[in-house]
């Protein structure tokens, strides 16, 4: 009963994270076409953000020996900054290129932003201590679960929550919904076309900030690429969910955590390691079967 | 209020509209006909920004609006219903109808006007959390109408009100629009049926192959000069009655 | 006003100049490769180990950037993962050269693997024939699928092979490095395959097979309707590019002597495709000069790393200066000339068009027409198209409503009606885009209404664009070559055809002009000649005339009304313009709402009261009343 409880809490607890970098690439491909590979590293800078900018092999806690709140807030600005300086510098001058052409480009920021990395702060891995007081296990019901897992799932459903608040109440989120379904017809409203775009990033980064933090505090270690599984991660949500949805994003985010706990459950020790390609193997299937994903949306394709 | 001097446009490296020129004074309900491939529909893109024209100026009230984008020509008063609707169909109605007035600043004349929408098509009352998607077309076409008046414009661009749409909502759109310009609305409307223009409109224009071949008010176009602007020929119907 | 290749004068040279024919078609690999050759040799005698090691392995680069160019530049879609195949064909080739002895240390293979050395050439090529075909399999499911979700894919792809390989210990030591891999590469041996990837892609680009692809480049639709197959055309190339990126990434193999799961993952990917863009992804020039380009720039840039003495001081970049500096190379590009440095072109051609074959091609189309003139024989006498009973339906919404419409190979039969009446829709219904929601579609007594435009073309129906939609980057005689080629013809009889039709049309002095350079009366035209150039036996015209005057669409009448007669072809015409449609036409269907009103004489239709009803509108019932 333990075993299962915690299973399922480690898919949840995994697919919340995927669901939230899923989140994050999906609003940005919705509005601009754009399947953003950088958005990996925005969670590694995020991650990075913690210590001292320094090579040293040990990482010295700077912002994150901060007050909480105030680490949380500091993250969330830095990445919410970064994402909007590349949308400027990288993807505004390419507005209305091919998808294949933006991608690229996301790709080529992607390599940028890791050998900045590793030039601040050394290619090799660091060990970082962030908030152990999250590694406890508590007592619920009659079991013990880790604290970490239901902070983030508990972030996560309050993240979603606020995440639907914001594009259903507010002006600019529903003008983000408006240019992700038509662009040309919400700026013939007066919908911004810049402002629409940075605030998509802007929130893009937010989700990209809680997810380095929790992805910190549970990994304990920083690397260039940290965020590499869990951008490869997102993007199977994204596709299995149906690129341009945002409510499809979140279902494949934990579709694909259930996925991967179930797969390290039941498949046999000796290719367990090879789980990540069975899931990928599930996202070739699904792109053969349903090419715009399991929540129909826009298509990529031509008509004729 | 509307000034269009000698435009061109190209899509690609086809010229789309040549040597375009009209206005639209204030009040006036002006109608663009002609068949289709006449460069109506890129006219009407093009004074709303969604186009850029090669040469020629675009002038609102003075003001050259040419290479303005579209979000900033909406925020000078030009409004466009484009041809095909473009309901946001994952949008509920009231979100089509507030979009429009979301880049307004006046909170409680956009609250008047929301009223005043409603009043003119108390049917969307009652859909107001449907996603757009779900109207009928008619329903659509009036929804849209609706959101560009929330622009408070002082120009609508209207194109092809009735396309796809049984005569019966057509009439009632057409009632729409003649409401709106006794209250003293500006209106470019697009239209395919000929004779409906002829009969709302003060002022109708000609397009045939990119340019204006015809101009004149409503009253004083017989049907031959007309079916022979808009084939290009004489059709031998002439004067017969229809 | 058009801009011409340099192969567009021409001139008489006296005898057979088959030499020169050959040296334009290896031109690229010849220039290339001298140009390598010599940076090569000078290396040799110049530089030191430092220099020749690096130039072994811009070379090596090479390979593998030319075998991405092959997939990428043909078909225009973005393979992310191409590099897992350098790994496939690195281990496989490990597999079968490294000792016994070093196998067994590190692997357990099977007995066959195990205990045997193979020759280096065989297992090179047996490896890189390996790696296509693996690729060739994984292209089966991946070319199915549309749009960006192909380059998604090939990067799925890449992390299966990629995870696999890492936990596979037995065969490949799992994430270790497997070392121990006999070194035999230098420089001469990297260059070798450099000439075998010019000459291979060279060959295949060339060939029918690469000018499908590229037609399918430019246009994807165009192509099908072409009756080219894209699918398949992918899937060849796929595996033809990641045998060479196998080839490339054994070379390294036997050049570093030893490889590693992680040495084929996302940074080097990005490097290739890098290296790609820069050069221009549309030609395989391009590919080479990106691969010499970015190497050289990043070889400077890590010199600025080291320490680099410039005027009176030591200007040194932090590590990683280099990489930074490749990521915004990339993005320039992108930015400022998405075509790359060579935009998209080949090495020049310097002399005059290689002429006799062309000549002789155009004389002998010209003596064609004026000795018999008709292309209809027999054979393609009395065909029928008939459209029976067919509906069309929407989300509920009837766009075609039980639409009739009969015509033979010998008329030309218009197709108008107002704006939304269906036209298109039922031109799309009778190439297979559409498929019909309820009736049939018949060609010459053969029920063809589940069939696709594949199926369609290969029936003898062809049909022009509104937008014209010709393969951009293509000649003009290409553009006719890949929809000869889309109806089975090969080579020079793909040539011959493509040539005829251009004679005939009065539109080969443009031969070798590139489509996208064309005047837009020209881009039509050659439209139009494209259809022709399959040899249809109906053909659909989507408003030929959009946007001419009344001189040019006279001119398009004259043409028009020639065509059955010449081609044994009918036309179906979907006109707004009246001039055009009254003038040429047999006969006019008059559709509106998706229904037929009318049919008849243009005498009749020009008078007919429903069809002005229609185009005009009626008055409103308050005014009728």
């Amino acid at each position: 009963m333990q075993v299962i409880i915690q299973n399922i809490i480690d898919a949840l607890s995994l697919g919340s994270l995927f669901a939230l970098t899923a989140l994050g690439i999906s609003l940005v491909f919705g509005i601009m076409r754009l399947v953003n590979f950088a958005h990996g590293d925005f969670i590694s800078l995020g991650a990075y953000a913690l210590i001292v900018p320094s090579a040293s092999p040990t990482a010295i806690m700077y912002i994150g020996n901060w007050p909480a709140l105030a680490t949380i807030v500091a993250i969330c600005a830095i990445l919410i900054l970064i994402a909007i300086v590349c949308e400027r510098v990288a993807f505004k001058p390419l507005r209305g290129a091919d998808p294949s052409v933006l991608m690229i480009a996301s790709f080529a920021v992607s390599y940028f932003i890791q050998n900045a990395i590793i030039m601040i702060y050394g290619g090799r891995s660091k060990g970082v201590d962030l908030w152990p007081f999250l590694q406890v296990q508590v007592p619920v019901g009659g079991i013990r679960l880790q604290l970490l897992q239901l902070v983030t799932i508990a972030s996560t459903i309050i993240l979603l929550g606020l995440l639907t608040l914001f594009l259903h109440k507010l002006p600019i989120g529903r003008q983000m919904r408006a240019a992700s379904e038509n662009f040309t017809m919400a700026r013939l409203l007066g919908v911004r076309a810049n402002f629409v775009i940075a605030a998509a990033f802007g929130v893009s980064g937010f989700l990209a900030a809680v997810v380095s933090l929790l992805y910190v505090v549970q990994r304990g270690t920083l690397a260039y690429d940290v965020g590499a599984p869990l951008v490869m991660a997102g993007f199977v949500a994204t596709v299995i969910g149906g690129m341009g949805s945002v409510f499809g994003a979140v279902l494949g985010g934990f579709f694909v955590g259930i996925t991967n706990v179930f797969f390290q459950v039941m498949l046999p020790v000796s290719i367990r390691a090879d789980r990540d390609a069975f899931v990928f193997a599930f996202v070739i299937l699904i792109l053969l079967i349903r090419p715009s994903g399991l929540i129909k949306v826009k298509s990529v394709e031509e008509r004729v | 209020m509307l000034d269009v001097s000698d435009i061109e446009v190209r899509y690609g490296r086809t010229t789309a509209v040549r040597g375009v020129s009209f206005s639209v004074g204030s009040g006036e309900f002006v109608c663009i006909v002609g068949p289709n491939g006449a460069g109506k529909s890129t006219t009407m893109m093009t004074i709303a920004g969604a186009q850029k024209p090669v040469s020629g100026t675009v002038r609102l009230n003075g003001e050259s609006i040419g290479g303005l984008g579209p979000e900033q020509i909406a925020r000078r008063g030009i409004s466009l219903v484009p041809e095909g609707r473009h309901v946001f169909s994952q949008l509920t109605v009231e979100e089509n109808i507030r979009i429009g007035s979301d880049m307004r600043r006046d909170r409680a004349a956009v609250a008047e006007d929301f009223e005043r929408v409603l009043a003119h098509f108390p049917f969307l009352r009652q859909r107001l959390s449907t996603p757009g998607g779900k109207l009928s077309g008619g329903e659509q076409q009036q929804l849209v109408i609706a959101r560009a008046l929330m622009t408070r414009p002082k120009l609508m661009l209207v194109d092809e009100p009735s396309l796809g749409l049984a005569p019966k909502i057509v009439d009632r759109v057409y009632e729409i629009l003649n409401q709106l310009r006794e209250e003293g609305n500006t209106l470019l409307v697009v239209e395919q049926s000929t004779h409906r223009a002829l009969e709302v409109a003060d002022r109708v224009y000609v397009m045939r192959n990119g340019q204006i071949v015809l101009q004149g008010k409503g009253s004083e176009l017989t049907d031959g000069t007309l079916e022979s602007a808009y084939f290009g020929f004489e059709t031998t119907a002439g004067n017969a009655p229809l | 006003m058009t801009t011409a290749t340099s192969d567009e004068r021409m001139t008489m040279a006296a005898g057979d100049d088959r030499p020169l024919r050959v040296l334009h078609y290896f031109w690229e690999p010849l220039v290339l490769g001298l140009f390598l050759l010599g940076a090569t040799l000078f290396i040799n005698v110049c530089g030191g180990t430092v220099l020749m090691f690096t130039m072994t392995n811009i070379l090596i680069e090479v390979v593998m950037v030319i075998g991405l160019y092959i997939f990428i530049g043909n078909s225009g879609i973005i393979a992310f993962g191409h590099i897992t195949y350098a790994m496939i064909g690195a281990y496989a080739d490990a597999w079968l050269t490294m000792t016994p002895f070093k196998k067994g240390f590190a692997l357990s293979l099977p007995g066959f693997l195990a205990n045997n050395q193979f020759p280096m050439l065989p297992a090179a090529i047996a490896a890189g024939v390996f790696s296509g075909v693996v690729a060739l399999i994984t292209a089966l499911p991946l070319m199915r699928m549309r749009g960006i979700a192909i380059s998604i894919g090939t990067f799925a792809v890449m992390v299966i092979f990629n995870t696999v390989y890492a936990n596979w210990d037995a065969w490949t030591f799992g994430a270790s490095t497997l070392v121990g891999i006999p070194i035999y590469v230098n420089d001469w041996v990297a260059f070798g395959w450099v000439i075998a990837a010019l000459v291979v892609a060279t060959l295949y680009q060339k060939s029918r097979f690469g000018l499908a692809l590229r037609a399918s480049r430019d246009d994807a639709v165009a192509a099908r309707a072409s009756g080219i197959r894209v699918y398949r055309e992918r899937v060849l190339a796929f595996g033809l590019s990641a045998a060479f990126m196998g080839i490339g990434g054994l070379l390294k193999a036997h050049f570093i002597g030893s490889i590693a799961v992680s040495a084929f993952w996302i940074p080097e990917t990005f490097i290739l495709i890098a290296m790609l863009m820069i050069g221009g992804q549309r030609s395989l020039t391009g590919a080479v000069v990106g691969a010499v380009a970015v190497s050289v720039i990043t070889e400077v840039l890590r010199q600025f790393e080291a320490g680099l003495q410039v005027a009176n001081s030591t200007v040194q970049m932090p590590h990683g200066f280099s990489e930074l500096g490749l990521a915004v190379m990339m993005l320039a590009i992108l930015i400022v000339r998405s075509s790359g440095l060579t935009n998209g072109r080949e090495v020049p051609w310097p002399f005059a068009r290689r002429t006799n074959a062309a000549e002789r091609n155009r004389a002998e189309a010209v003596a064609r027409i004026e000795a018999s003139g008709p292309g209809a024989s027999e054979a393609t006498a009395g065909s029928r198209l008939e459209a029976r009973d067919i509906s069309v339906r929407f989300d509920g919404l009837a766009a075609i409503s039980n639409l009739n419409l009969s015509m033979g190979n010998n008329e030309i039969v218009g197709l108008i009606g107002p704006n939304g009446a269906g036209k298109t829709t039922m031109v799309n219904v009778l190439t297979g885009f559409q498929q019909a929601t309820e009736g049939d579609v018949i060609i010459n007594g053969e029920t063809v209404t589940r069939l696709g435009p594949l199926q369609r073309t290969d029936r003898g129906v062809a049909r022009t664009f509104q937008a014209v939609r010709l393969f951009r980057d293509l000649t003009v005689l290409e553009n006719l070559e890949a929809a000869a080629i889309g109806t089975g013809l090969a080579g020079a009889a793909a040539r011959k055809r493509a040539w005829d039709v251009l004679v005939w049309m009065n539109l080969d002095h443009k031969a070798y002009v590139r489509a996208n350079s064309l005047a837009y009366g020209d881009e039509r035209r050659v439209g139009l000649a494209r259809a022709l150039a399959m040899a249809p036996r109906f053909v659909f015209l989507d408003e030929p005339a959009a946007g001419t005057n009344d001189a040019e669409c006279d001119e398009l009448m004259a043409l028009i009304a020639r065509i059955p007669k010449r081609f044994g072809c009918g036309v179906l015409l979907i006109e707004h313009n009246m001039r055009l449609v009254m003038g040429v036409c047999d006969r006019i269907c008059v559709i509106d709402s998706g229904s037929k009103i009318a049919e008849g004489a243009a005498a009749d239709i020009q008078r007919h009261p429903e069809v002005i009803r229609a185009y005009l509108g009626t008055r409103s019932e308050k005014s009728r009343a």
